[in-house]
């Protein structure tokens, strides 16, 4: 890394994600990124908005969980940074790279070989007609030329150890249909970890399986980060499980991010009213009894052309005049805490 | 509340014929539901909570079959009842909600042309604006009758469900995970919306959920299956307090908080028995922390413990390890291996 490459992303503070840790260059870090989609026949274009502006920091070792509900674009920030789509504008940047000047097949393999994803289904994401080996291999065929032919055995095992599949020559040699949904998706995280990767990009992995089973799958989040160094990217619509693993919290809300910061001081200071109302929808029963206590049955909006303004002004219940026509910015509230509301207030002020 | 429970159920058996031999689904279930009570049966995928819905609706199909036991509804047996006098009792007085809207609702037809198809083959004297009254009952405006699925979002396809449900206002309704595709916001308004429902309208529901937490502020009661058989059963607010099940325990420890401090969580390690062989003794005896040399080979029965009932050998004085646990409300669990393969 030079320090010219340094410099250049250091100097751009209009666009930094708040919440990051300062210092030197991120992992992965975006800028203003931005993914519109086409919708509606050739009389009726429109452009939904899918992700506006996000900047986003990841540092290494580190877990930032994305959350929000089904269509604020928590996904589609996930297939931006694993490539599947190209933003409309916006940049990211790959330990101070640009993803947007690699060009070379080699960057490009090197790229999805350092950020592999972890998809939802565990159902649907494995082959079904190949062992479980066939898609490790592969991947350590493809991606780890330091690994010799002879050796690729070995390390398929190593990785199935590290998720906590054992005895690892045994699951090696199952078809996907013999592995239970936890198992399975531990194979989807071993696959991603074949590749020697620095963050991986894990969409909703748990969300499919029992609530049992989910921890498991956690404390393998948790263990990879600290024994193999990995980062995450968790994206989830359970803010529990977020706070269980994630060292950052991220909150999205039809295409904006609204809240970031450390996820404690996110949840212990809840600053944006979605974050509460996400907050308050989640289901304790540690907590004391409170029935009807939010009763909330919006959705978010889907933002088709959408005007300026607060895009969560419809289900606020702290809305005022200027929420209609201004778009609100990330405002540094706390120490690393930012919120995009009008009225969300600041920490001295609060205190008072 | 009246002296009788609506639903009685007795010993139900279902059986799965499979290449490996018959698989016991579900394993002497008993199961009672009071009038505009609401029961909440909660477990992991695959210990039969599902069939059970289905074999008390009597909607299961080959190779599942009800091998022995009864399902009393309202004092008459469902099991020996003939189809033709079932699809009378079908929809007007229980009903089904399903667990993924998305693809239960036909596709092709409006919401307002599907309920009438239930109108049609259940009751044809209907008021003609009881559809848009349930509508507006789970909080979705009429017009959306007019509506395909598809134009619906995953919440509002749930309640419409629900609605549809309760278009004769049955006496009992039986939802199989109907929240489970939503978010959390969604989830929690759902679950409000049901409880009020029942409050206003005086049905009894049977909630079936593999999320523990979910059920924790609305049910009444609470049923904890595991491999196909019962094994707590209490008032809910007893169960969360005092887990008398090592596997009711584990479940209830399973999911984090976002409140209190930040614990290291284990879940349950291990997966569900192969019901087709099922462990001999205890089922749960595999994945139990507290496992003692009687429960490898005796099959606990459910005690009563306190206000609720637990399939335990900890609870059976005649089985219970030396020196017995004197204090029931809290059974300490020592800490579990981590993973799920064992």
């Amino acid at each position: 890394m030079t320090d010219s490459i340094t410099d250049a992303v250091t100097n751009t503070t209009d666009h930094a994600d708040p919440s990051a840790p300062t210092g030197s260059v991120p992992l992965l870090e975006t800028k203003g990124l931005t993914r519109h989609f086409k919708v509606g026949g050739n009389l009726a274009r429109k452009t939904l908005h899918a992700v506006d502006d996000a900047n986003i920091v990841i540092d290494r070792q580190e877990i930032v969980a994305l959350a929000g509900e089904s269509g604020s674009g928590k996904s589609t920030i996930a297939r931006l940074l694993a490539r599947v789509y190209k933003p409309t504008s916006g940049e990211i940047y790959y330990r101070g790279r640009a993803l947007s000047s690699m060009h070379t097949r080699r960057d490009l393999l090197s790229y999805r070989s350092d950020v592999p994803m972890v998809f939802q289904d565990p159902f649907s994401s494995l082959n079904p007609a190949f062992r479980v080996s066939h898609g490790i291999m592969r991947g350590l065929k493809l991606h780890r030329k330091d690994i010799s032919r002879a050796n690729r055995y070995d390390e398929a095992e190593r990785v199935l150890d590290a998720v906590g599949l054992t005895p690892a020559s045994d699951i090696l040699q199952r078809y996907p249909y013999e592995l239970s949904g936890g198992q399975r998706q531990r194979i989807g995280f071993a696959q991603a970890l074949a590749y020697k990767p620095k963050l991986i990009l894990a969409d909703e992995p748990v969300s499919m399986l029992d609530v049992s089973i989910r921890i498991g799958l956690l404390n393998v989040m948790a263990d990879l980060r600290t024994n193999e160094g990995v980062s995450f990217l968790y994206i989830t619509h359970d803010i529990a499980s977020a706070r269980y693993v994630a060292d950052r919290l991220i909150v999205m809300y039809a295409g904006h991010i609204v809240e970031s910061g450390p996820t404690e001081v996110v949840l212990s200071n809840a600053k944006h009213p979605y974050t509460r109302l996400l907050l308050s929808a989640v289901p304790d029963p540690r907590a004391p009894l409170e029935v009807g206590a939010q009763t909330d049955t919006g959705e978010p909006p889907k933002v088709i052309n959408p005007t300026p303004g607060c895009r969560f002004r419809w289900r606020c219940p702290l809305v005022v005049e200027e929420c209609h026509h201004v778009t609100p910015a990330l405002r540094v509230l706390g120490p690393r805490h930012a919120a995009a509301c009008h009225v969300a207030s600041e920490d001295e002020i609060e205190k008072r | 509340m009246a002296s009788a429970p609506i639903l009685e159920v007795r010993d139900l058996r279902v059986e799965y014929a499979s290449s490996r031999g018959p698989v016991g689904a579900v394993d002497g279930v008993d199961l009672d539901v009071w009038p505009g009570e609401f029961v909440s049966v909660v477990g992991e995928s695959g210990c039969g909570k599902s069939t059970m819905l289905f074999a008390i609706a009597q909607l299961l199909s080959p190779p599942a079959e009800i091998t022995s036991g009864s399902v009393l509804f309202k004092g008459k047996n469902l099991v020996t009842m003939t189809e033709k006098r079932l699809n009378v009792l079908r929809w007007r007085d229980f009903s089904v909600v399903m667990q993924s809207a998305m693809n239960a609702l036909n596709p092709v037809k409006s919401i307002g042309a599907q309920f009438q198809d239930a109108i049609n083959a259940h009751d044809e004297h209907v008021d003609r604006e009881r559809p848009a009254e349930v509508m507006r009952l789970v909080g979705i405006d009429p017009i959306h009758l007019k509506s395909y699925p598809h134009q619906l979002s995953g919440g509002m396809r749930q309640r419409a469900m629900i609605a549809m449900a309760l278009l004769f206002t049955p006496d009992l309704v039986i939802m199989d995970e109907p929240t489970s595709a939503l978010d959390v916001v969604a989830q929690r308004s759902l679950m409000v919306q049901i409880k009020e429902l029942q409050r206003e309208l005086g049905f009894a529901v049977i909630f079936v959920t593999h999320d523990m937490s979910l059920v924790s502020h609305f049910s009444d009661h609470l049923v904890v299956m595991y491999a196909g058989q019962v094994v707590e059963v209490g008032p809910t607010r007893t169960v969360f307090d005092h887990p008398e099940h090592p596997y009711s325990r584990g479940l209830l420890d399973a999911f984090p908080s976002i409140t209190g401090p930040r614990v290291h969580l284990t879940g349950i390690p291990g997966s569900p028995p192969d019901l087709a062989h099922p462990p001999a003794g205890c089922r749960f005896n595999p994945r139990c922390p507290l496992v003692f040399a009687d429960c490898l080979v005796v099959e606990p029965a459910l005690y009563t413990v306190g206000e609720s009932h637990a399939r335990c050998l900890l609870h059976a004085t005649a089985h219970a390890p030396t020196p017995a646990p004197t204090d029931t409300a809290q059974i300490p669990i020592p800490d579990m291996a981590e993973g799920e393969v064992r």
